[in-house]
């Protein structure tokens, strides 16, 4: 398991500069063709980070996830609103039965916009 | 992720090479990628683009703004934001008694402070992408200030928080989250406010004022008024840029300074320009119409109907005082002052309550230089070789508070002890070269949010050391130096000449200042300025906070510190010894933390922060009971009378027995038999007590980690504007257990008493605990200094 953590956060290294941890904001934003999109659609973020969107949009979004059962559980507690910026969402870090961080990606989705998909890479906390 | 190799030539070169520039100009591509010997580690390589060393560059000068020869200063306060990289303290969950190199966080955004003389080209920050103090501003006793702040903070860069609530949308408190549960069964949790109400949470980060930290002026209208909140400036829609800037707020903020310099400052808002007024009635009759449950012109127009200082504001605030000088006139009649400004190191900072953390944490803290008669006398006695000053500000930064974000599991040093470095002027162990011989007077500010710093000793320097200077020896001899200073006020005489004064431990808890004489040794060698940082758990080592290189052509008189009192400054007259025959009331207020077990049940906790997330709720910070209130008055005083105040610290630190401290390193002396106190190394539960506006004399303290016995001082008080009231312990120094008169263990508490003269300046302000997330959760009341007289008489 340690090979594995080690091979991925290693990975995400030899991405080169782009894929560094780099929280903060995501921006929900219209494509030149029309659909709107999480600007990053992907983003590596230490746990424990802050993660924060910005609603650049005249509708209201609302990232989150799919339970198994198939509930959505949104990351915030309110909608992001419109031209502004939502709250904070922090990921807990997951650990391994020996208490050792893993890392893991979190595919999210908008509820009220479907195909507004976005991806979160959460590694260890150095 | 690969530990970085701390030790690799290679690396070392490279960072002593970045180093030797870093106090330059901006060093964005400074350095191409295919150029850079970077290894195959994230941390060794970070921030790639900022060229900031993980420790070793060169101590950065803070660019001044200083006094013309008009004796004004004219200085424009921007706060702005960009996208920052930072180094942090890496936990080592597997031995905590371990120092790990730091790891470079970067993309996230902070504010700033940016500065330049009033009409002129900004002067700092000079690098970008990098945290950095404000600029450092210089002026003399009698001396105007005029300051132009600037709200450019740019909101839609920062987690939306107060404008959610304005919206009827939150509480009021900044917002986190996070998803708990195994994967494909997660629940949303709330992370932060859990059990913090407003106004005693975390909000309102992107408004902004400014406190002048130290300065005995008037706390109303545009002195040292923090309770005023100056929200961002609009900006333009197509271009992003803020419209309040220093050219379209220049006219009516010089009629402002006008009035100011001719001693009229505004006692209500009709005073201000009518063009300023009407402006501001614009923008925010505009900011309501966008969130209408906000209402901020209509609390305005309350308060100035009710003959008050409006509280809010748009993109700007004009700040206008005269440095007060002895016999200073006040008002009309004759009156002059009774306290002078003393001449010394004080600072400015960000003072907007549910965000003095956050905003410190991003850096927003600066110092400011009051020159008179001790920087006279002191360059006067070191003419000879030209008394070199540096300005040490020391700070913490980071994007983030830790209770506004989940906790890393299993993690032994998290929680307030997370990101525990400290850095001086924008740097980790930085290098701060001196000639041999040579007498440098240090003014040493803890801008710190939370930490308190205790410095310690100056040691001959390790290897790693060594490697960060880039070239010379360790150094094997010893430095001398001697404290002249503390908060802003020189020492009497018979203070800095005690033996106790000789090579002192001097503890600063976040917000104090002190200053030094120290004195190089005579040969070349490399040298490690060392503190212990808290709180901490003891035993915990902590990284030197600045190399010391001597090198160079020795000075050519050694002069050593004065030793005849006609050498060393007069403490100004109005700051003599107060005579407690003067005492016209006592007060008593009781400072204490209330930790949750993890079941959310007070009692102390298994550890610091939050370990035992999400059962753990965050502790709960109040004065005499109860966190502040809006609308409170907590304490009135009549102005120009003199009060003695107890302030009790009844937090009880674990019930941990001593010694509570490590060994001292090999080598250290003994200590004298008069010397003060060992530091207590516990100030987790400390409480730094400060008050706005009026400086404080302490009478006696009393420490049960460190003492047996109060310590009473008779004469020769130090004052202070800050300090830290010791916690609550049950055991004796020598580990005996304090016991109460039925044999059974017991708790003592901490405290220190204070007299302090509420001098010439009535007004509403503050006073708090400087451990500023405990202010901004709380810890804070508000004294109304009333004056003593009326103009009422009763002969006619």
């Amino acid at each position: 398991m340690r090979l594995l953590i080690a091979a991925t956060c290693l990975a995400f290294l030899a991405q080169g500069q782009s894929s560094r941890p780099v929280a903060g904001r995501i921006r929900i934003e219209k494509t030149a063709s029309g659909p709107v999109r999480f600007a990053p659609a992907e983003i590596v973020a230490w746990a424990g980070d802050q993660i924060h969107w910005f609603n650049d949009t005249g509708e209201l979004h609302e990232p989150g996830i799919l339970k198994k059962d198939g509930a959505f559980v949104a990351f915030l507690e309110e909608p992001v609103a419109v031209h502004a910026t939502s709250a904070v969402f922090s990921p807990l870090a997951r650990i391994d039965k020996g208490k050792k961080q893993i890392a893991f990606t979190i595919p999210y989705f908008c509820r009220l916009h479907p195909g507004e998909k976005g991806i979160i890479q959460v590694i260890p906390t150095p | 992720m690969s530990q970085p190799n701390s030790d690799t030539p290679s690396r070392r070169q490279w960072l002593t090479q970045i180093a030797a520039t870093v106090s330059g100009a901006t060093l964005a591509g400074a350095l191409p990628a295919a150029e850079s010997p970077e290894p195959a580690d994230a941390a060794a390589t970070c921030p790639a683009r900022g060229g900031v060393p993980e420790i070793g560059g060169t101590l950065p000068e803070i660019a001044e703004i200083a006094s013309g020869p008009d004796r004004v200063l004219r200085a424009t306060i921007t706060v702005d934001d960009e996208v920052r990289s930072v180094w942090m303290f890496r936990n080592n969950p597997e031995n905590p008694f371990q120092l790990n190199p730091p790891v470079c966080r970067e993309g996230h955004p902070m504010r700033y402070f940016a500065g330049a003389p009033t009409g002129g080209k900004r002067v700092w920050p000079v690098a970008k992408g990098v945290p950095a103090p404000g600029p450092t501003l210089r002026a003399r006793v009698g001396d105007t200030v005029q300051i132009t702040l600037l709200n450019h903070v740019d909101a839609k860069s920062f987690p939306n928080t107060l404008d959610l609530a304005e919206q009827g949308k939150s509480t009021g408190c900044d917002v986190s989250t996070t998803l708990l549960g195994d994967p494909g069964q997660e629940e949303r949790q709330q992370v932060y406010p859990m059990a913090d109400v407003e106004p005693d949470c975390f909000h309102g980060s992107s408004t902004a004022n400014l406190h002048f930290h130290g300065f005995h002026i008037s706390p109303g209208t545009i002195g040292d008024n923090v309770l005023v909140q100056v929200r961002p400036s609009p900006r333009d829609p197509k271009t992003n840029q803020p419209l309040i800037t220093e050219a379209t707020v220049r006219k009516s903020f010089q009629e402002v300074f006008d009035m100011c310099g001719h001693g009229h400052n505004p006692r209500k808002w009709e005073d201000m320009p009518r063009a300023w007024r009407d402006t501001q009635d614009q923008l925010l009759k505009a900011y309501d119409a966008q969130v209408p449950i906000a209402k901020l012109w209509e609390a305005n127009q309350k308060a100035i109907a009710a003959g008050e200082w409006p509280q809010y504001h748009i993109g700007g605030y004009a700040s206008c005082f005269r440095i007060t000088p002895e016999k200073m006139p006040l008002g009309a009649d004759g009156e002059t002052v009774t306290m002078a400004q003393s001449p010394g190191t004080f600072w400015y900072h960000s003072h907007k309550h549910g965000s003095t953390a956050l905003n410190s944490l991003n850096g927003m803290a600066g110092a400011f230089i009051v020159e008179g008669d001790y920087d006279d006398k002191l360059r006067a006695f070191y003419a000879p070789q030209k008394l070199e000053e540096k300005v040490l500000v020391l700070q913490q930064y980071g994007p983030g508070l830790n209770l506004q974000t989940t906790p890393a599991p299993n993690a032994s040093r998290q929680g307030t002890q997370q990101g525990q470095l400290v850095f001086v002027n924008g740097l980790v162990e930085p290098v701060l070269k001196m000639r041999p011989g040579q007498v440098q007077l240090w003014r040493v500010l803890n801008a710190c949010h939370q930490a308190g710093v205790a410095i310690t000793a100056i040691t001959p320097a390790t290897a790693q050391a060594l490697a960060a200077a880039g070239k010379g020896a360790a150094g094997s001899a010893t430095f001398q130096w001697k404290q002249t200073a503390q908060d802003g006020i020189q020492l009497s005489w018979g203070n800095f000449s005690a033996e106790s004064n000789r090579n002192p431990r001097v503890m600063l808890s976040p917000a104090n200042r002190a200053d030094f004489l120290v004195q190089a040794p005579s040969a070349p060698g490399i040298y490690e300025v060392q503190a212990d940082v808290m709180p901490t758990i003891p035993g915990v080592p902590f990284a030197p906070l600045m190399i010391v290189q001597v090198e160079g052509e020795p000075v050519q008189t050694a002069l050593g510190f004065p030793a005849r009192q006609q050498d060393f400054p007069t403490l100004p007259s109005s700051l003599k010894d107060i005579d407690p025959a003067t005492t016209h009331l006592r007060r008593q207020l009781t400072f204490d933390t209330l930790s949750f077990r993890g079941n959310g049940q007070p009692g102390q906790g298994q550890a610091l922060g939050r370990a035992g997330y999400p059962g753990m709720r965050p502790s709960l910070h109040t004065i005499d009971g109860e966190q502040f209130q809006n609308n409170r008055i907590n304490h009135v005083v009549l102005q120009d009378t003199c009060e003695e105040w107890l302030l009790i610290n009844t937090t009880r630190i674990p019930q941990v027995p001593p010694p509570l401290m490590p060994p001292p390193p090999a080598g250290t002396p003994p200590r004298p038999a008069d010397a003060p106190p060992p530091i207590s190394p516990l100030l987790a539960f400390a409480h730094p007590f400060h008050i706005h506006v009026n400086p404080f004399q302490v009478v006696e303290i009393f420490d049960p980690i460190t003492m047996d016995e109060p310590k009473v001082y008779e004469k020769d008080f130090v004052w202070y504007d800050t300090i830290g009231i010791p916690p609550a312990y049950n055991y004796y120094p020598n580990g005996k257990p304090r016991l109460d008169r039925e044999g059974k263990q017991t708790w003592v508490n901490g405290y220190v008493r204070f007299r302090s003269r509420f001098a010439d300046f009535s007004g509403l302000f503050v006073l708090h605990c400087h451990i500023l997330a405990h202010e901004d959760r709380g810890m804070m009341q508000l004294v109304q200094v009333v004056p003593a007289k009326t103009v009422a008489e009763h002969y006619h």
